[in-house]
């Protein structure tokens, strides 16, 4: 019986010195989306990821804990039948994690949203931004065009 | 078997399994959010040729010119039409012909002056009718004018009006003479 409690104990000095891990979920929102506006057949539009028109991600969970970033990005914006293509540069994404997110001059800049992306969550968690580049054809036809951008936020443990 | 034994395994069992399950299963726990990618794409261009160039019949010799206002029944000016997003800017180029062609292969010389074409941006204009303040009057051709647009507030189309001279030669064959009047548009993204 000396054993089982010496195992009980030992179970929750883990489970203690694991505790400030997933103490709180991660939490991952949408403060703006990727927004072109209007644009003209056969003019290519960029909006950059510094744009206000840039979509912008907040996350959220325990300061000092590294987390993964992953997007899955659209090759094409969608309206109906219709599809125009989108472009997502390799250098197109920044990350902040100042508690005041600077989004012209982040401190994590020019990243590759095709790649996981590993940082430390700030005081106030992290800031993301994405910019990208739609390019209608010339005889793209009129309509609202959209796709899904999503976010995964993984807490890697340490 | 040995109970004792087994009184001291369970709890090792039971630890271990609150662990795996709440443990690490929080520390690798995901979230995900989907945000959206919007864009609107305006009306696109079209083209329409209206009205063609038409000098009716020539004389040998004789040069005659359709001028841009022209809207006989055998002569008339060209008529281009283009539409597309009311108020947006265009980018317009003419490639004119030099020469008309028979289909017996004779060629006749055409011509147009650098005031042969105007432009109403008021959806309502003739080539009789339009004046500076639809648009544009006595432009050339082959320049067209800065600030070129389609239509204006509510009006989705603009018209080009063409005039041209013909020289027919004191020895050119009889027939008919045509040859391609090519408007090329595209917005310009303002």
């Amino acid at each position: 019986m000396n054993r089982f409690w010496i195992l009980i104990i030992i179970y929750f000095l883990i489970i203690a010195t694991t505790l400030p891990l997933f103490a709180a979920d991660e939490s991952v929102t949408v403060n703006n989306n990727l927004t072109f506006g209007t644009m003209f057949p056969g003019i290519p539009k960029t909006i950059d990821k510094s744009s206000a028109n840039a979509a912008e991600f907040s996350i959220g969970g325990d300061a000092g804990a590294e987390v993964t970033i992953d997007f899955s990005l659209p090759t094409y914006l969608s309206s109906g039948s219709n599809n125009m293509q989108i472009i997502f540069f390799t250098d197109g994404c920044a990350v902040d994690s100042n508690s005041t997110p600077n989004q012209s001059s982040p401190t994590y800049d020019d990243l590759n949203p095709w790649q996981t992306l590993t940082y430390d969550l700030g005081s106030s968690g992290l800031t993301v931004w994405i910019g990208g580049k739609a390019v209608p054809g010339f005889r793209q036809p009129a309509g609202t065009y959209t796709a899904d951008i999503i976010l995964t936020v993984q807490y890697t443990g340490l | 078997m040995n109970f004792s034994r087994i009184r001291i395994q369970f709890p090792v069992v039971v630890a271990l399994l609150c662990f795996v399950l709440f443990g690490v299963g929080n520390i690798y726990a995901q979230q995900a959010v989907t945000g959206s990618a919007d864009g609107v794409v305006l009306a696109a261009i079209t083209l329409a040729a209206t009205e063609n160039l038409d000098f009716g019949d020539v004389f040998q010799g004789v040069p005659k010119t359709v001028a841009r206002t022209a809207t006989g029944t055998d002569t008339t000016a060209a008529i281009f039409t283009i539409t597309g997003e009311a108020e947006a800017g265009v980018t317009a180029q003419f490639v004119l012909p030099e020469y008309l062609s028979s289909s017996g292969g004779a060629n006749m010389l055409c011509a147009f002056s650098a005031t042969d074409m105007a432009i109403d941006t008021s959806g309502t204009k003739t080539p009789l009718t339009v004046v500076a303040g639809d648009g544009w009057v006595d432009q050339d051709p082959r320049n067209f004018p800065a600030g070129m647009q389609i239509g204006g507030l509510g009006i989705v189309f603009t018209s080009v009006f063409l005039g041209g001279k013909v020289t027919p030669s004191l020895f050119q064959p009889a027939g008919t003479y045509s040859g391609d009047i090519i408007l090329t548009v595209s917005y310009n993204g303002t």
